[in-house]
């Protein structure tokens, strides 16, 4: 079976069972292979989870302390079941929301007095909703527009600036 | 390194803000022509949701809150929104609830409604009659 996951809010894979032995992932790491409805946090992938807790075992007892915040996490569980059914996420998705610059939006809009502002508020919305139903990839790239949009405006603010004051001296 | 970095862009940021307070407070940009107008303004002739900003800071910061209102009544909560927001985020691990209050989409829509109605709103003439009234 292959297996993608979310490290750094960067998409990888697909690999194989093997290859988790070597990728440093945690209970909260999102997994999704075929038959998941949805992203699902490593430690309720039973095969994943129980990588997990050898780890979590090697460490305790090879006295290492190189894998501390896997450690704390690992969901000490025998019979993990494993969800299909699309669900809340939890604090350890949350992590991964990407900005939706809402903050900066409004500044845009109210403060650099630029219509474009609007259209960021709206990559900002999409941002959220596309998170909400498993889109990572597509809640980043909002996340991003509306950023650039933010930038630009910005940008052009400053820019016009001194063509106006020309125009204003004619 | 990442720390250095941090604490550049918070000076940069402080400089920049103590900076734009001096201007703001200090000259009154209905009177000057080195302040931006809005582009929208210019080319389209209506007022956008941003229009009016500039004198509204220069009227808060002299402590005019009747001048504020009147070039842009939407500048002190789109402040307070932002306040908020930034707050919300430095405090993100410790109030996650808070954070995602004042970021989720309710609040999202809710901005974007408030934005809309008010770029509306001031353009209708009848608006504008009321303001040149007060």
């Amino acid at each position: 079976m292959k297996y993608w996951i979310i490290i750094d809010r960067q998409q990888a894979g697909p690999f194989e069972l093997d290859s988790f032995e070597t990728i440093e992932f945690g209970p909260e790491t999102p997994v999704w292979h075929e038959g998941l409805a949805d992203w699902t946090p490593a430690s309720e992938v039973a095969e994943l989870n129980a990588i997990l807790l050898r780890r979590t075992a090697d460490n305790r007892f090879g006295g290492g302390d190189e894998r501390p915040d896997i450690v704390v996490e690992a969901v000490e569980s025998e019979n993990v079941k494993i969800d299909t059914t699309p669900r809340k996420r939890d604090s350890g998705a949350e992590r991964n929301r990407p900005s939706n610059y809402l903050g900066w939006a409004i500044a845009a809009t109210i403060l650099c007095c630029m219509p474009l502002g609007v259209v960021a508020i709206i990559y900002s919305a999409s941002v959220n909703s596309k998170f909400d139903r498993g889109d990572i990839a597509g809640a980043e790239k909002a996340s991003d527009t509306a950023q650039w949009l933010i930038i630009l405006s910005i940008v052009l603010g400053l820019v016009v600036m001194p063509f106006q004051a020309l125009i204003s001296l004619l | 390194m990442i720390q250095f970095k941090r604490i550049i862009a918070v000076v940069v940021a402080v400089v920049a803000a103590a900076t734009a307070i001096f201007v703001y407070h200090s000259f009154d940009p209905s009177q000057s022509m080195w302040f931006p107008r809005c582009p929208s303004k210019l080319i389209t002739g209506f007022d956008c949701p941003g229009c009016g900003s500039q004198r509204a800071v220069h009227s808060l910061l002299n402590g005019d809150f009747a001048g504020m209102m009147r070039y842009n009544a939407l500048l002190l909560p789109a402040l307070l929104m932002i306040g908020c927001i930034g707050a919300a985020k430095l405090l993100q691990n410790r109030y996650p609830r808070f954070h995602k209050a004042v970021t989720g989409n309710v609040a999202v829509y809710s901005v974007l409604a408030v934005v809309l109605f008010w770029a509306v709103l001031r353009n209708l003439p009848v608006f504008k009659l009321w303001l040149y009234c007060q």
